[in-house]
């Protein structure tokens, strides 16, 4: 019976741990991030209510946000920044290799700096995450990884979101 | 006591594990960290190794193992 209490306790213990990471329906975080350039004033991503937010995560050393980049700047030419606004939080452990990503993958939208609080409060599995939050601010989609079936499907789920409001 | 030390031994074992975040991994990317820092010169080798031992497999390649593509 002791035994039976103490397996009950533990699973308990887990499924505290795994509340901590956002899931859909949810508000996104309330965290304040750092803008990529220094002149440019820090983000709350909780301050961004009002219009659809796209998120992505990326590094420089993740072979797929080679080929996000290129869909985040179409998405940021086919939508407005009223009605959408793309905000990719860069994890790279040196500033270095993010800026030499850059310099052979343009962005056309707002590049943040990323860190290990960020990183835990999404709970991101890997790299690219995007996460689509609705002008309520709450989490509506995750694409972990990046093909031409999730670019697909992003669309699709932005278009719902802008006929919706 | 031996209780104490198994139990501090344990604890102490503990920060032996730690996980690498998804997020952290990008030594591991780096090209310093590949099995094969070279693929050139690692397809070279596999390609002179196969045609020595007249068979192929194990990893990948192409052609039978005569040398000769």
């Amino acid at each position: 019976m002791i035994n039976f209490r103490r397996v009950i306790l533990l699973v308990i213990t887990f499924m505290a741990f795994n509340a901590m990471a956002v899931n859909r329906g949810e508000p996104v975080p309330a965290l304040e991030l750092a803008a990529w350039q220094d002149a440019n004033p820090a983000i709350n991503l909780q301050g961004l209510h009002g219009k659809i937010l796209y998120i992505d995560f990326w590094a420089s050393w993740c072979v797929p946000c080679k080929k996000s980049f290129p869909f985040m700047n179409t998405l940021r030419e086919k939508y407005s920044a009223e009605e959408l606004q793309i905000l990719a939080i860069n994890m790279d452990e040196y500033r270095a290799d993010a800026e030499k990503f850059l310099k052979n993958t343009p962005a056309l939208f707002t590049l943040l700096q990323g860190n290990a609080e960020v990183a835990k409060a999404f709970d991101i599995p890997g790299l690219p995450t995007a996460y689509l939050i609705d002008i309520n601010g709450m989490i509506v989609a995750r694409h972990t990884g990046f093909n031409k079936k999730s670019a697909k499907k992003t669309i699709q789920q932005i278009e719902f979101l802008l006929a919706k409001d | 006591m031996k209780k104490i030390l198994l139990v501090i031994s344990i604890i102490m074992l503990t920060g032996c594990v730690s996980t690498v975040e998804p997020w952290e991994k990008g030594r591991f990317a780096k090209a310093e960290m590949q099995f094969e820092p070279d693929t050139m010169d690692a397809a070279f080798k596999r390609h002179v190794y196969f045609s020595k031992e007249a068979s192929s497999g194990g990893t990948s390649t192409s052609g039978g193992g005569c040398g000769c593509n």
